[in-house]
């Protein structure tokens, strides 16, 4: 259990630095895919509620230290959205590239629903998600592709990343 | 016999631990962004008004499309004509592109921040923000290499010099710096021509133009488009007469006695990779004392 948590967090971590340190600064870029976000949703899928808002909640941690964000913004939608991809997990097969593109797909739109929940709930939150914009569908398109590759790539670690004992 | 009460909802540690860690993040939250107010009028107002707002976005596209197919036709005219006017332009621009690149290499390797009065510290953009949602830059330079929290951010590009932003953080090693395009950064400027002072906003977005307010409509007809913009060092904050951009568009509203001004920043942001920060306590001389 305690190597599957260890895995998880290292994972997290090499992820959020790969976006922030070099994907970040590729400027042709018109956005950066949320590879934090396909690694959250894995890690809940496959082991559940209780490591997916975990690793949600340090994912976010990561962010909001390395971001211009309020702390505690990332935590709170990426939490959440771990725990839902916990839930939803048991019920699916992730294998193979339809059901990663789905899940990709469906992961990012629930982060700007969350993220404008909670722009209502907190005014000072200013942010700058535009559903009609190169930025936001370059995103959503590249999540997307991406996450049958994330997930096959995240798959190579499947044996440290899953806990044994089920919840 | 005991009696066992069944009730519908159980309570797993799952359910327990998001509950907590939504609160942890929600508070911190509340905290860092200095606001949490649950006004259900104003919720219903969002929810309701967005789907509005979407379901007249819709029938404008709809609309637009159709006014768009004749507008194609007489652009096509448009688009030969200038076309050719095009090519000849495009042979000019090539030669003087040549020639501004290498003058602008040139500039920057005979190390501009010796000429700068102050004391500064030219650093390395390591990371920007990865959504579009925040907007700051991390730089290599932190507390260990002299920067301070406040410290004006500014860069050399392209043969100008402009405002890029403040440090917000400070770490050991590295610094975070809150740009100019950021929604929370207003800068006190002037228009260099006129003089007349206002305030700069970011829009969020480096790809987005800044805004200017707080200009009076009567100085309308002293302004020009292209006109410079620059820091007025009031409140210390940043040094005067550093360029922030230049007029691209000016909004006349009815209901404001101010104009509304857009502004294309000086700085390209998406090909910035270094910055010179600025102390404006110690002049550039003291550094070269200590070296």
């Amino acid at each position: 259990m305690t190597k599957s948590y260890i895995t998880s967090i290292l994972i997290i971590f090499c992820t959020v630095l790969i976006e922030t340190a070099i994907l970040s600064n590729i400027s042709i870029l018109p956005a950066v895919p949320d590879l934090l976000l396909l690694c959250t949703l894995y890690i809940g899928i496959i082991n559940g509620k209780i490591a997916g808002e975990i690793s949600g909640f340090i994912s976010g941690l990561f962010l909001d230290f390395l971001s211009g964000a309020p702390f505690g913004f990332n935590c709170l939608y990426r939490t959440v959205l771990g725990f839902i991809a916990g839930v939803l997990g048991i019920s699916f097969n992730f294998e193979g590239i339809l059901m990663p593109s789905v899940i990709g797909f469906i992961g990012t739109l629930m982060k700007v629903f969350l993220v404008w929940l909670i722009s209502l709930l907190y005014p000072n939150v200013s942010v700058m998600y535009h559903l009609i914009s190169v930025s936001f569908i370059f995103e959503l398109a590249c999540n997307t592709i991406l996450a049958p590759l994330v997930f096959k790539f995240l798959s190579m670690f499947k044996s440290s990343l899953s806990l044994k004992t089920e919840e | 016999m005991s009696m066992r009460i069944r009730t519908p909802f159980k309570f797993k540690f799952s359910d327990i631990l998001l509950v907590i860690l939504m609160l942890v993040s929600g508070i911190c939250l509340g905290f860092s962004s200095e606001s949490f107010v649950i006004n259900f009028s104003r919720i219903g107002f969002s929810i309701v008004s967005t789907v509005e707002k979407d379901f007249f976005t819709v029938t404008d596209a709809v609309k637009d499309t159709f006014g768009a197919v004749k507008e194609l036709s007489e652009l096509k005219k448009d688009y030969d004509a200038l076309s050719k006017k095009l090519e000849n332009y495009q042979q000019m621009q090539r030669s003087n592109a040549e020639i501004r690149k290498e003058n602008a290499h040139l500039k920057e390797q005979l190390d501009f921040s010796e000429s700068i009065e102050q004391k500064n510290f030219p650093a390395q953009i390591i990371s920007r923000d990865v959504d579009k949602l925040y907007a700051s830059l991390t730089i290599n330079k932190g507390s260990a290499g002299g920067i301070n929290k406040n410290m004006p951010v500014i860069a050399y590009q392209n043969g100008n010099i402009g405002l890029v932003g403040k440090i917000v953080e400070v770490g050991k090693y590295t610094s975070k710096i809150m740009p100019v395009y950021s929604l929370d950064c207003t800068i006190s400027a002037r228009i260099q021509n006129t003089r007349d002072l206002g305030l700069v906003t970011g829009m969020g977005n480096d790809d987005e133009l800044l805004s200017m307010q707080y200009i009076k409509k009567r100085v309308l007809n002293d302004l020009h488009f292209g006109d410079v913009i620059v820091t007025s060092g009031e409140n210390g904050n940043y040094m005067r007469d550093v360029p922030l951009g230049t007029i691209s568009k000016i909004r006349v509203l009815d209901y404001d006695s101010s104009l509304d001004i857009e502004l294309v920043p000086v700085i390209d942001f998406s090909r910035l990779e270094t910055v010179i920060v600025i102390d404006q306590n110690q002049s550039n001389g003291d550094r070269m004392v200590a070296q």
